[in-house]
């Protein structure tokens, strides 16, 4: 009865269309909606994997929130926790570092958007690089100790965007004007990517505190568990966090973000099936009479029902694979970054034509209750 | 002569709204097999309610049908439509042709029920197209035929899986006379040549006057049958 299907598909021309339309506009919103929180996912993933090795040891009070802000502690307790791991940490990977949110996160429990940090001149790869590497520089430089120790700053590749700065301009931050010394590679350590990296000096005058730091940064060059633990024996008055705990603070970040989306898509998938249910109970009623004809010449139960069945394949089918393609386009060129994933769309494609053959089985067996003399009484 | 089929104090009741509608009262009676009956009665008299339990389409609410002996009422849905499918053609008054398909589509539907193959369909709705006389309106849509056209495209459908009885409920009813005539021609001729049983709703007298057994119909009961040929 596929042929017969196609028939009634073809002959309903615009109810098929629409239908087509409806299940491919659902299928990309969910793709689209559902692929966003996947690279966002992605992306969090990144920037907790890119602080590999990396510890932080910061106030008590400010527990394990990265990066610290707020909350400080004295250089003099800093340069103790430097002098105890001097021998243990990767040269010139250690240092003390000052953060300051100039942008707020665009959600809860994630980096700012634009954060200045303060970082000590020869000590700039305790905040930009990790235990597997480090990022450099696109223009200019990735160091003060090149650039100038005092009134430059260096950009990392997002912040450069957000204040739309360029190499060598000037740039106000918290009205103190500031020459752009250097702009960083993009990278997947958000808050690198973020940072407006200036002298430690700098950033202790501009933000009124002298002999204070928000944490220092080790990078060990053993076993970063053992330094840990050897940290928070000898320093109970400070709080040490590694990668792990900044994987946990990212995903409960974003976590209420991904719930929200997907009751969305939940949403909608479920609006979608309703919809598609009500346009083929209604189209199940209207060919009552023509059912009540077939089961009068001998189509069975199964037979009505596989037909309707058919059907409904064949629309969602269609609107599958044209959302599909949309939300691919979509995804790729019609956002702020470029999202595309294959199997992303595979995945979800199939997944909406079950769900829309699903939403149809109700009505097929309903029509195949019908005895036909009923169903050829109907007007 | 064998009876075809066969009732015995078939009753049909249904839910009308709020009220209840009896369309049988007991109907009893044998419709012999190879004849050309006809069923007679005022509107209202239960005649297509009681061709309509003959084939298979309805249950009576009691009673006893029976079709070339087998018990109907202890039959499964399914059963019944294998049933029909196989043995029983129906020819409507209002055709009820599936709009859709062309005339090759219509009357091959009948044999798609049947397991008939392809190729096999294919040859032999040609040839029961040929038989009505619309060999030439294969691939017409049912629109683009006249309404004794279609009434012969209907019988066709009926005709092409060489079924043991063919009911027809007013199958004159909406076309002229003369393309009337026609339509009982061709039925009297599938009887004729293929010993197909032919039970027929009519409103007509002188369509009544060409059947073989006349059995009238009032108030939801057989009130008469009449033998017009040997």
């Amino acid at each position: 009865m596929v042929d017969y299907a196609i028939q009634s598909i073809l002959d309903r021309r615009a109810r098929s269309v629409l239908t087509v339309i409806g299940v491919a506009v659902m299928i990309t919103l969910v793709i689209v909606i559902t692929g966003i929180v996947a690279s966002q996912d992605r992306t969090m993933d990144a920037h907790a994997s890119a602080g590999a090795g990396k510890l932080n040891i910061q106030p008590l009070m400010a527990g394990d929130a990265y990066p610290a802000d707020g909350v400080d502690l004295t250089e003099t307790d800093a340069d103790a926790v430097l002098e105890a791991v001097s021998g243990d940490a990767i040269a010139g990977r250690s240092g003390k570092i000052v953060y300051f949110e100039l942008e707020p996160p665009p959600f809860p429990n994630q980096p700012p958007d634009v954060m200045l940090v303060g970082v000590e001149a020869g000590h700039e790869e305790a905040f930009i690089a990790s235990a597997t590497g480090r990022v450099d520089a696109v223009a200019g430089s990735a160091a003060f100790s090149e650039a100038g120790v005092t009134g430059s700053v260096i950009l990392g590749s997002h912040a450069a965007e957000a204040l739309d700065a360029t190499m060598g301009a000037r740039l106000t931050v918290l009205d103190r004007s500031f020459t752009v010394a250097g702009i960083l590679t993009p990278c997947d350590d958000l808050v690198v990517d973020s940072a407006v990296i200036m002298p430690l000096g700098d950033a202790q005058g501009l933000l009124g505190k002298p002999g204070l730091v928000s944490s220092v940064i080790i990078i060990p060059t053993g076993d970063d568990a053992e330094m840990r633990r050897v940290l928070a024996a000898s320093f109970p008055n400070l709080f040490v966090i590694d990668s792990t705990d900044t994987r946990r603070t990212v995903e409960e970040g974003i976590s209420t973000f991904e719930d929200l989306v997907n009751s969305i898509a939940v949403v909608v998938i479920v609006c979608a099936s309703l919809l598609l249910m009500t346009v083929m109970l209604i189209t199940v009623k209207e060919r009552t009479r023509e059912i009540g004809v077939l089961r009068a010449i001998g189509a069975s139960n199964g037979t009505i029902i596989r037909s309707v069945l058919w059907e409904i394949f064949l629309l969602s089918a269609v609107g599958s694979v044209i959302g599909g393609v949309v939300s691919g386009v979509v995804m790729q060129f019609a956002l702020t970054e470029n999202i595309f994933d294959l199997r992303h769309i595979l995945t979800y494609m199939p997944l909406a034509v079950v769900l829309t053959v699903l939403s149809g089985v109700l009505p097929a067996i309903k029509i195949g209750r019908i005895l036909p003399v009923e169903s050829l009484r109907y007007e | 002569m064998n009876t075809i089929v066969s009732l015995d104090q078939v009753t049909r009741t249904y839910p009308l709204g709020e009220t209840t509608v009896q369309a049988l009262r007991g109907v009893s009676g044998e419709f012999e097999q190879g004849r050309i009956h006809t069923i007679v009665g005022p509107s209202g008299s239960g005649t297509s309610t009681l061709l309509h339990i003959v084939g298979c389409m309805d249950l009576p609410t009691s009673g006893e049908v029976r079709f070339d002996g087998q018990r109907l009422n202890d039959l499964s849905q399914r059963d019944l439509t294998r049933l029909r499918a196989e043995h029983i053609g129906f020819v409507f008054q209002a055709f009820h042709l599936t709009p859709i398909l062309t005339v090759r589509d219509n009357v091959a539907l009948a044999l798609r029920f049947v397991g008939i193959p392809r190729r096999e369909a294919r040859r032999r709705v040609a040839a029961t197209l040929e038989q009505v006389g619309l060999g030439h309106r294969l691939d017409h849509r049912p629109s683009q035929l006249s309404g004794g056209e279609r009434q012969r495209v209907a019988v066709a459908r009926a005709l092409i899986k060489e079924p043991t009885l063919i009911l027809a409920d007013e199958p004159t009813g909406n076309l002229d006379t003369e393309t009337g005539e026609t339509v009982i021609d061709l039925l009297e001729a599938i009887n004729r040549d293929h010993g197909t049983t032919v039970i027929m709703v009519t409103h007509d007298a002188d369509i009544a006057a060409r059947s073989d057994v006349v059995h009238t119909m009032r108030d939801g009961r057989i009130v008469g049958v009449r033998r017009l040929a040997a």
